[in-house]
C-alpha cells in the first residue's frame, strides 16, 4: 500500500480518533494532518515495520499530548459539577449523550485519551499503555479518575416517565 | 460493564460520526509536505542551492510532462487502471449542476438555496445569505417562486472573450432545462467575486444548525452522511415509502434524515436541523416537483477532455474524473480547474503564457500546476496529476479555453 492509498482509506477512521480526542472537527484536522505530514516523510521505513496504522495512530495520539496549550481551546471547562447525590436513592440514569461530551471534553488529556482509547477502540490496557508510553498501572489509574468524574456528575436520582414528542 | 462504561462507549461510537470526512486531507498533506521539503532545502543547502532545485525539479517535471514516451505504458494507480495513456480533448459542452427537482419555498425562512455536484451528486444546500455569495446566488429565485421562466438565465461571462457569453435568447438553458436566474446579475464577474470572498472572509462559520441539504443520487447512499442513526418514523412521499430518522450534529441537537426513492429513481436524501419538524420535512419532500432546475457553473470550456466525467462543480471548483476513477469529493487523480483568491507569481513555477496571460507551472509531487493570472489578485488554477499524461502543450491549450463565468466565487485558502 502506498502513502495515497493509505490516506485515501483510512483518513475518515483516523479524523474520528482524533475528533474523539479534541472534541473539534478542525482541530481533528490539524491533528491527522500534522501527523501524516510527518508519516509521509517517513513513508518507506515505516510500512515495512508492522504496517503504518498503529505508527500513525500513535503520532497522532502523542501530537494530541504534547500539543501547545494555545491549541487546546476546545477544552471547555465545566461551569460547575452537579451536587454529588444522596448515596442511598442514587441510581445512575440514562443521560443525555451531550451532557456526556461535554463531561469528557473537561477531562484531562491523558485520561480522555485512556477513554478513547479504551472505550471506543477496545484497546486492553496493555496495548494503551504501549500507546502512551506509560505502564498499565498507570491507565487504570487514568481510566479509574476519569470515571469517577463522570460518575459523579452523571448519578442522580432516576427521573421516570418523561416524555418529549419531537413530531 | 457498568451502566457508565456502557454509555460512555454508546456515546463515543455516535460521535464518532461528527467527525470530518477529510476528502482534500491527501491534497493537504502533499501541499504541506512539499512546502516544507522546500523549506528544509532552504535551511541545510543554503537559498542559491535551494533556488536551483527548485528550477530544475520544476524543469523535469516539464520535460516528463512534455516527453511523453511512446510505448512505455505509464505507472498508473490502482484506482486510475491501465488504460489511460493521454487525454484527448474534445470541444466543450456546457458544464453546469443540474437538479433533477424543483423545490418549493425554503424549509427554513431566510435561507437560500445553493446548487451544488457532489461526488456525482447534485446537491442543494439551503445557506443564511450572508453565506451565500453574490455570485452563487442563483437558486434563490426559485426559494420562492418554483421554476424559473425562459430567458431568465442571465449568464455572461466574466472575459470579454469567453465563447459563451450569454445564454441563448429563449431558453436559457444548459443541458435542456430551465435556467435559475442569479438574483444579482452583475455587470462585473470580478466584482461580484471580490465582493463574494470578502463576505465570506468575513462571516463564515456562523451557522448555528447544519444546513438543510437535499441530495439526488443514482443509487440509495447508505453509508453517507444520510444514514440515519435512530429510525424515528416512516412517511410516503410521491407514493414511495420514507423513512425518517435521526442522526448527530455538529451543532448539538440531532439532524432529522428523510430518504426515500422515487418510481424509477433517483435517491433522494434529506437533512434538516430538528428546528424543521418531521411534519414540515416530508411536507417540504412531497412538494418537490419533478421538474429539473440549473444552475450555471463558475467556468466556461473551449475544450473539455474526452471521455472524462464531471463529478464536481461548486462555485470555485470543477472536477473532471477519468471513467475508471470513482466519483468523489476529491482531486485525486482527477483534473480539477479552480478560481483562487490568490494572485500567482513567480513562486508559483516557470512562467508560461496563457492565451496572452501570464501563467506559472510547476509539479508539486506527482501533479502539474497551472496558475494563470486573473487579474484583481485571483488565479485560474488547473491540477494535472501527471499520470494522466496531459502533455504541456495540451495543458496550456486547455488552460486558454477556460473562460471564468459570473457565477464563479474564488475559493480561499
Amino acid at each position: 500500500m502506498d502513502f495515497a492509498e493509505f490516506v485515501m482509506a483510512r483518513t475518515p477512521a483516523l479524523l474520528r480518533f482524533g475528533y474523539l480526542l479534541t472534541g473539534d472537527g478542525h482541530l481533528a484536522e490539524d491533528l491527522v494532518q500534522e501527523a501524516l505530514v510527518r508519516v509521509h516523510r517517513r513513508w518507506s521505513g515505516i510500512e515495512h515495520q508492522g504496517g503504518p496504522e498503529p505508527y500513525v495512530r500513535k503520532a497522532i495520539l502523542h501530537q494530541y499530548l504534547s500539543w501547545r496549550r494555545r491549541r487546546s481551546s476546545t477544552e471547555l471547562p465545566v461551569g460547575h459539577l452537579p451536587e454529588p447525590p444522596d448515596p442511598a436513592p442514587a441510581v445512575e440514569r440514562i443521560v443525555d449523550r451531550d451532557e456526556m461530551w461535554t463531561l469528557l471534553t473537561a477531562l484531562p488529556r491523558a485520561q480522555r485519551a485512556v477513554v478513547v482509547l479504551r472505550y471506543y477502540e477496545d484497546l486492553a490496557d496493555a496495548d494503551i499503555a504501549l500507546m502512551l508510553g506509560c505502564t498499565q498501572a498507570t491507565v487504570r489509574v487514568h481510566a479509574f479518575k476519569a470515571l469517577k468524574r463522570l460518575r459523579v456528575a452523571l448519578t442522580r436520582p432516576a427521573v421516570v416517565g418523561a416524555v418529549h414528542d419531537r413530531g | 460493564m457498568t451502566e457508565v462504561e456502557r454509555q460512555l462507549r454508546d456515546m463515543l461510537s455516535r460521535y464518532a460520526h461528527d467527525a470530518p470526512v477529510g476528502h482534500l486531507m491527501l491534497t493537504r498533506v502533499r501541499q504541506v509536505a512539499a512546502r516544507r521539503r522546500r523549506r528544509r532545502r532552504v535551511l541545510t543547502g543554503g537559498v542559491a542551492l535551494a533556488a536551483v532545485v527548485a528550477v530544475s525539479g520544476a524543469v523535469s517535471g516539464v520535460v516528463s510532462l512534455a516527453d511523453r514516451p511512446a510505448r512505455v505504458q505509464p505507472k498508473l494507480s490502482a484506482g486510475l487502471g491501465q488504460n489511460v495513456v493521454g487525454v484527448e480533448f474534445v470541444a466543450g459542452t456546457p458544464v453546469d449542476p443540474t437538479f433533477p427537482f424543483t423545490p418549493p419555498s425554503a424549509p427554513v425562512p431566510g435561507t437560500r438555496a445553493v446548487l451544488t455536484l457532489v461526488a456525482g451528486r447534485p446537491t442543494l444546500q439551503y445557506l443564511p445569505p450572508h453565506l451565500v455569495t453574490p455570485a452563487a446566488a442563483g437558486p434563490s429565485a426559485l426559494a420562492a417562486s418554483g421554476p424559473p421562466g425562459p430567458g431568465s438565465s442571465a449568464r455572461s461571462s466574466a472575459r470579454p472573450n469567453a465563447s459563451r457569453s450569454t445564454a441563448p435568447s429563449g431558453s436559457g438553458a444548459a443541458g435542456g432545462y430551465p435556467a435559475v436566474p442569479r438574483d444579482t446579475p452583475s455587470a462585473s464577474g470580478i466584482m461580484a467575486r471580490s465582493e463574494a470572498a470578502r463576505s465570506q472572509a468575513g462571516q463564515t462559520g456562523q451557522l448555528a444548525t447544519d444546513p438543510v441539504t437535499v441530495v439526488a443520487a443514482g443509487s440509495p447512499w447508505t453509508d453517507g452522511p444520510f444514514t440515519p442513526a435512530v429510525r424515528v418514523r416512516s412517511t410516503t412521499v410521491h407514493g414511495s415509502a420514507g423513512v425518517i430518522g435521526e442522526r448527530p450534529s455538529t451543532y448539538g441537537p440531532p439532524d432529522y434524515v428523510l430518504t426515500w426513492t422515487e418510481p424509477g429513481g433517483p435517491w433522494v436524501g434529506i437533512c434538516a436541523p430538528e428546528t424543521v419538524s418531521t411534519v414540515d420535512l416530508a411536507e417540504f419532500a412531497s412538494r418537490l416537483t419533478r421538474q429539473p432546475i440549473t444552475q450555471p457553473g463558475p467556468f466556461d470550456f473551449d475544450l473539455v477532455p474526452a471521455g472524462f466525467i464531471v463529478d464536481n462543480i461548486t462555485a470555485s471548483t470543477v472536477t473532471f474524473r477519468p471513467p475508471a476513477v470513482a466519483a468523489s469529493p476529491d482531486f485525486v487523480d482527477k483534473l480539477v480547474v479552480s478560481l483562487d483568491a490568490e494572485r500567482p507569481g513567480a513562486q508559483d513555477g516557470r512562467p508560461v503564457k496563457v492565451a496572452g496571460r501570464a501563467g506559472w507551472l510547476h509539479t508539486v509531487e506527482d501533479v502539474a500546476m497551472l496558475r494563470v493570472d486573473e487579474g484583481d489578485g485571483f488565479s485560474l488554477t488547473v491540477q494535472v496529476p501527471r499520470r494522466l499524461r496531459i502533455d504541456e502543450p495540451d495543458l496550456l491549450r486547455f488552460a486558454a479555453g477556460v473562460h471564468v463565468t459570473t457565477a464563479a466565487s474564488p475559493a480561499r485558502g
